[in-house]
């Protein structure tokens, strides 16, 4: 037995084995150094932050993720059944129209809102031009809780739209025709039956939005509400110590894996589709008259406040500047933008190939664990996620002082291997997907015609499923062109993206300025959120 | 005996129960075997051992004095020399008939390539000039079958796998194809074993037929006929 056992080993090593083992350990360091250093000896700031401001961190990190939570699943869910089961008008063009917002990153969306409805922006100044009135300040400001409650709820809301939409498309139509033929109203439909069949995907969604809410940097500062993450880059760049910029991290990381923990408990064993193949598309009923124009209203009305008005806005606010803004140096920050993005993708893409290729290729306990680390970085904030990569890149130097011509815990390669880490899922779970679908006979057919596993994963694999490949290198490449607060921890001196550009231009009060930048991410995302529908679209039939 | 395979056992991860459990069977040169059984009784399974797909718990696998399989033995599916049929062809959707075929030629120019690629298409009874330049979406099933065959035959395998060759083909093809079948495999001389859940397929193809049951072989007491199959 026990030399069947190393006859077994020696059969399954190889270098898909060995690669995905290594890349799962290099995920994994930067996590596992955090959670390590999380239990040494506090100092004195520690206490004052356990005192002072951890309890206000987590009502208001609570607050904002409860009700941007309860938000999400309403307009989330009535949004996706309403197109789903009804056609209104303009329905064609809502249906994709309402995932754009998550084209526009919630910070950008936070100064935009704010710079809309300020003491200078257009709907006040256009209150005192023509009514002469003078309103309460008050009523305008939404750089409080609630605020941010808003920014998140109207572009975060599409993650709960896209997969509760999916779900009721593909899975739920017998169900919901059976309900019809029992003569159900579409009202009562939505509550017994739509919302209750859906709440695995409705989790699903959700538990998304909260990682990004927990994820993000620039809305909470911006509208100067403390965080988590804004205790992190307080207690890192301000005061420059990093043991309790960690305890704050592993504090963030807890709190992250608890809510995994609650999705895995809410959702049960129900999985987020039935076990049957047969796809029939849901007939949708044509709503007329005053229940026609309702709908549509409320669709369009998300619509513009999670796009049209921000996006109207920011591009009134780019012509106002883009004499001194489009500047050469200008030209580099795009540059940098794009050969980050470009190059933590490619790598993302190839990091992914190995390791799906080799959970596809042998089942097992060790590529399930191999294949639940890589979806690891995407639930732990960027933030986080930096300080771990700090921890780890000072630690090498100090190992390698002298050994290397440069010193890597200021130079690209420290953020390149952090986008790597927190985006990794996003390409990872495009590629598996594409695996799945192709299925491993093509590769065993190749194998049994004598060609090795290299040679079939270039002849045959790759170009099976390139379209998964495109689709994974896509995703990432805006997720990573839109990320702030790893980018802004962890960049060179002096180096900035279109992202972190946008960001200080904005706390820099100079909103206008920011717009330029902003609209390059949005369109850029937009026209990749395009795309990938249309790939979606045509795979599906 | 050209293939000697001896009281192999495999199971599938987490799986309590063994699929196949002492399976043997040993056949001459040239021999065609019929696997026969229900579905659910683990003839793929064995199939996919011989061909190196599967690693098996227990056993060995000897093919013309090399051992592919045994305690201390795999041989990579690569390196076998073991042609398979898939049951869904498993044709590569992004090449043509000819580069199918041509996949699994290594070491040889392109001439001779070329040439082998005609010599198996006129095997399977295909023309070189209409097919080979097609690719499989273009083909009807019967002719990816036979483009299927041609690509394991190519390489001269020293045995042949075929997994349920019959299952996607309508009932008038069936019996045609099952002919000439027949005849392709014994011009080409090729050491064959193909899994049928079918008793008139294995009768009408096999030399020889093992029946197998819930991966067990069932043993015919001699002279008698081979159990019919419910």
């Amino acid at each position: 037995m026990n030399i069947n056992r190393l006859r077994n080993i020696k059969s399954n090593m190889n270098i898909w084995t060995a690669g995905s083992l290594i890349f799962i350990i290099l995920i994994l360091l930067p996590n596992l150094s955090i959670l390590i250093e999380f239990f040494s000896e506090p100092n004195e700031n520690w206490y004052h932050i356990q005192e002072y401001l951890l309890m206000d961190i987590i009502q208001n990190s609570l607050l904002i993720i409860v009700f941007t939570a309860l938000l999400t699943i309403l307009i989330g869910t009535s949004l996706a059944w309403l197109v789903s089961a009804y056609d209104f008008p303009l329905k064609s063009f809502l249906t994709w129209g309402l995932i754009l917002p998550l084209a526009i990153p919630p910070y950008i969306g936070a100064y935009t809102y704010h710079g809309i409805l300020n003491y200078t922006g257009i709907i006040q100044t256009s209150l005192r031009r023509t009514f002469q009135t003078d309103l309460n300040q008050q009523y305008f400001d939404i750089m409080n809780i609630p605020g941010a409650i808003f920014i998140f709820t109207v572009f975060l809301y599409p993650y709960v739209y896209t997969i509760t939409r999916a779900f009721l498309s593909r899975q739920a139509a017998s169900l919901i025709e059976n309900a019809r033929l029992l003569g159900r109203g579409s009202f009562e439909i939505f509550w017994t039956i739509v919302l209750p069949i859906s709440r695995a995907a409705m989790i699903g969604g959700v538990s998304l939005v909260i990682l990004e809410v927990l994820n993000d940097y620039g809305v909470v500062k911006y509208f100067g509400i403390q965080t988590f993450t804004t205790a992190i880059f307080q207690t890192w760049f301000g005061m420059g110590d990093i043991d309790s910029a960690i305890k704050l991290s592993g504090t963030l990381m807890i709190v992250v894996l608890t809510i995994l923990l609650l999705e895995r408990f809410l959702r049960g064993r129900k999985r987020f589709s039935y076990t049957t193949s047969r796809v029939m598309p849901l007939k949708p009923t044509r709503l007329t008259g005053k229940k026609a124009f309702m709908a549509g209203a409320y669709a369009l009305l998300i619509f513009a406040l999670g796009f049209l008005i921000p996006f109207i806005q920011l591009v009134d606010w780019m012509l106002l500047t883009f004499d001194t803004i489009a500047s050469p140096q200008f030209l580099e920050y795009i540059r940098n933008s794009l050969l980050v993005a470009m190059i933590a993708a490619g790598v993302i893409v190839t990091v992914s190939l190995v390791i799906a290729n080799f959970t596809r290729l042998y089942r097992g306990m060790l590529s399930t664990f191999v294949s639940r680390v890589t979806v690891l970085g995407y639930s732990i904030p960027g933030a986080v996620i930096a300080i771990g990569v700090i921890i780890l890149f000072i630690a090498l130097d100090r190992k390698l002082s002298g050994l290397l011509p440069i010193v890597l815990s200021t130079s690209l390669i420290m953020l390149i291997f952090a986008y790597v880490v927190r985006f990794l899922a996003i390409g990872y779970q495009s590629i598996e997907a594409g695996f799945e679908k192709v299925g491993n006979r093509f590769t065993e057919a190749s194998r049994t015609l004598g060609v090795g596993l290299i040679r079939t994963f270039f002849r045959v694999d790759v170009k099976l499923i390139r379209t998964a490949i495109f689709g994974g290198f896509i995703l990432s490449f805006i997720d990573i062109l839109k990320e702030l607060p790893l980018t802004l921890i962890l960049r060179p001196f002096n180096f900035d993206t279109l992202a972190t550009r946008a960001f200080q231009y904005a706390n820099d009060e100079m909103i206008h300025e920011a717009a330029l930048a902003s609209i390059l991410i949005i369109v850029v995302s937009g026209l990749a959120i395009f795309v990938f529908q249309k790939i979606l679209e045509e795979d599906v039939t | 005996m050209f293939v000697e395979i001896k009281n192999l056992r495999f199971r599938y991860n987490n799986a309590s129960q063994a699929t196949i459990d002492d399976f043997h069977l040993s056949m001459d040169r040239g021999e065609i075997t019929a696997i026969l059984g229900p579905s659910g009784s683990g003839k793929s399974t064995v199939l996919r051992l011989i061909a190196g797909l599967e690693i098996p718990e227990d056993g060995s696998i000897v093919i013309g004095d090399r051992i592919l399989t045994d305690q201390r033995h795999f041989v990579q599916p690569e390196k076998r020399g073991i042609g398979m049929v898939f049951q869904d062809y498993a044709l590569f959707p992004h090449m043509t008939v000819a580069d199918n075929i041509k996949f699994g030629l290594k070491n040889r120019g392109r001439r001779e390539k070329q040439q082998r690629v005609e010599e198996v298409l006129e095997l399977v009874n295909l023309s070189v000039s209409d097919y080979a330049k097609r690719y499989p979406y273009e083909l009807s099933g019967g002719q990816q079958q036979r483009v299927a065959l041609a690509r394991a035959l190519a390489p001269n395998p020293s045995v042949l796998l075929l997994d349920e060759p019959f299952s996607n083909l309508d009932s008038d093809l069936h019996i045609k194809i099952r002919e000439e079948l027949r005849d392709i495999l014994k011009q080409a001389g090729i050491t064959s074993i193909f899994v049928t859940h079918d008793q008139s397929d294995a009768e009408s193809l096999a030399d020889r037929i093992v029946v197998l049951k819930n991966g067990k072989v069932v043993e015919p007491k001699s002279g008698e006929p081979v159990p019919v199959m419910v």
